[in-house]
């Protein structure tokens, strides 16, 4: 991160506070939809991320990158709100709550895409979170192990598997489409 | 399929309605701002409430060994019940007597003029400096009055007080956008509280979305409990009334106002502000 913009955050300045969310608000908005499948919780999320971040500004170390620092906080705040979620899926159902989703339908794009995200948001968090980082925030596997705290190697797995996955997926797809174009 | 296809489709679908409007953004900014401002206004309070129903369903359907674990704790819980009783009926007692009006009297000046009590908030423990606020009773034509101390937390609320109520706001007023804070406390010499409870129920689902029937509470005090709300968006309405004996033949009602993300940041407040209030009953 610059280092003046680095110390006038430091410094509690509000425009610099603006100025940073700025620069990333719309990423953090982009994985955060994608992790939690829901408009409204990512919005929920990116906020208590981004209010630890200006409260912890402090422990962030200026010579560090800044943005695995603050996906790691985004991430995790969005885990908890899952977390949350599932707990109180059934009360949310009772409720008749009207889900704010996010999910691509055929109508909207090609079906392709819509297929596609649907395989993605099938797989399991521990491939699906890895494979956001990826290919929506462009994270290396060495970012990834740190947003994630895990083993660069386990990041590697992960990203094989579920990548290997979408493939096979997107093949069955096109598989169907030829036969129906037949 | 080639790799770089493959990768450039699963870009694509992940891009797909993962885009917001500048207007969201700014809203979005609008709020981080307050809350790093106004710390009070905490986020998705209404889940807490949603998790707790979530885990009493959940404590139903424990293990055999959680169960004996809660059955032994249930018979601890029953037994200090029993002695809570006993040690109320007690106090009540003495409180009913003569003499005991009399202690309740000289009540008033016992409490210090501030202490400092701990306010938990969203499972981390504030101390306050609390102050005492002595509002003395209704005038009617009864031969008794009650008169009460509440403590408040004036380095963020202030008490405004008139003939009829007295309202607790925030010192600093809140950005317009943001629906009100207050808690208001009104006495009504002649109606029982259980009579009252039920009043306002009938009063709320008249004008709220959800409402909860009158339940019984020990706290903040004892006495009853209604809630209602209308939506689940951020600033929803959110009614938290209470009410409770003035000790003599009518009601205090607590009507706290706020909205869903200060539910625990100014709901929590008032809780706790509750727990603090004392009647003093004395003869006109």
């Amino acid at each position: 991160m610059d280092t003046t913009l680095y110390s006038r955050v430091l410094a509690g300045e509000s425009a610099a506070l603006k100025e940073l969310y700025d620069l990333y608000i719309d990423q953090a908005l982009r994985v955060a939809t994608a992790i939690t499948r829901n408009r409204e919780h990512a919005k929920d999320a990116v906020q208590e991320a981004w209010i630890r971040v200006f409260r912890h500004f402090g422990s962030y170390k200026a010579d560090q990158p800044f943005e695995p620092w603050l996906f790691r906080i985004l991430t995790n705040e969005c885990k908890r709100i899952m977390k949350r979620e599932t707990k109180i899926f059934w009360f949310r159902k009772k409720l008749e709550m009207v889900e704010v989703s996010y999910t691509v339908t055929e109508t909207d794009l090609d079906s392709d895409l819509a297929h596609l995200q649907e395989a993605i948001q099938s797989l399991k968090d521990l491939y699906r979170i890895p494979i956001i980082l990826k290919y929506l925030q462009g994270f290396s596997e060495k970012e990834i192990a740190e947003v994630l705290d895990l083993n660069i190697n386990t990041v590697k797995s992960r990203l094989l598997k579920g990548r290997q996955k979408l493939r096979d997926a997107l093949e069955k797809e096109a598989r169907k489409g030829d036969h129906y174009a037949k | 399929m080639r790799n770089k296809y493959i990768d450039e489709r699963i870009r694509q679908s992940l891009e797909l309605k993962t885009s917001y409007t500048n207007s969201e953004k700014e809203d979005l900014w609008a709020r981080i701002e307050t809350k790093l401002t106004h710390p009070d206004i905490k986020t998705k309070a209404y889940e807490s409430e949603k998790v707790e129903l979530v885990a009493n369903s959940q404590s139903s359907s424990t293990s055999s060994k959680a169960g004996r674990s809660s059955r032994k704790r249930q018979v601890w819980m029953k037994r200090i019940a029993i002695a809570a009783t006993i040690t109320l009926g007690l106090a009540l007692a003495v409180v009913f007597s003569k003499t005991g009006q009399a202690m309740i009297q000289e009540v008033k000046k016992w409490l210090p003029l501030q202490k400092e009590v701990n306010q938990s908030l969203e499972g981390m423990t504030e101390q306050q400096n609390v102050k005492k606020q002595e509002v003395p009773g209704s005038i009617g034509d009864e031969k008794q009055v009650a008169s009460y101390v509440i403590y408040i937390d004036e380095e963020r609320y202030k008490l405004i007080r008139d003939q009829h109520e007295s309202r607790i706001i925030p010192k600093t007023p809140l950005p317009a956008r943001y629906p009100e804070v207050s808690m208001t406390i009104h006495q009504d010499l002649a109606i029982s509280p259980e009579k009252m409870a039920h009043m306002i129920y009938k009063d709320l689902t008249d004008q709220y979305e959800t409402v909860k029937p009158p339940e019984k509470v020990t706290e903040p005090l004892a006495g009853w409990k209604i809630s209602a709300r209308t939506g689940v968006k951020w600033d929803s309405p959110v009614i938290t009334v209470y009410v409770t004996s003035n000790k003599i033949n009518g009601s205090f009602i607590f009507r706290q106002t706020y909205f869903l993300e200060a539910s625990e940041g100014h709901g929590a407040r008032m809780f706790q502000m509750l727990k603090e209030f004392h009647i003093e009953v004395s003869e006109k």
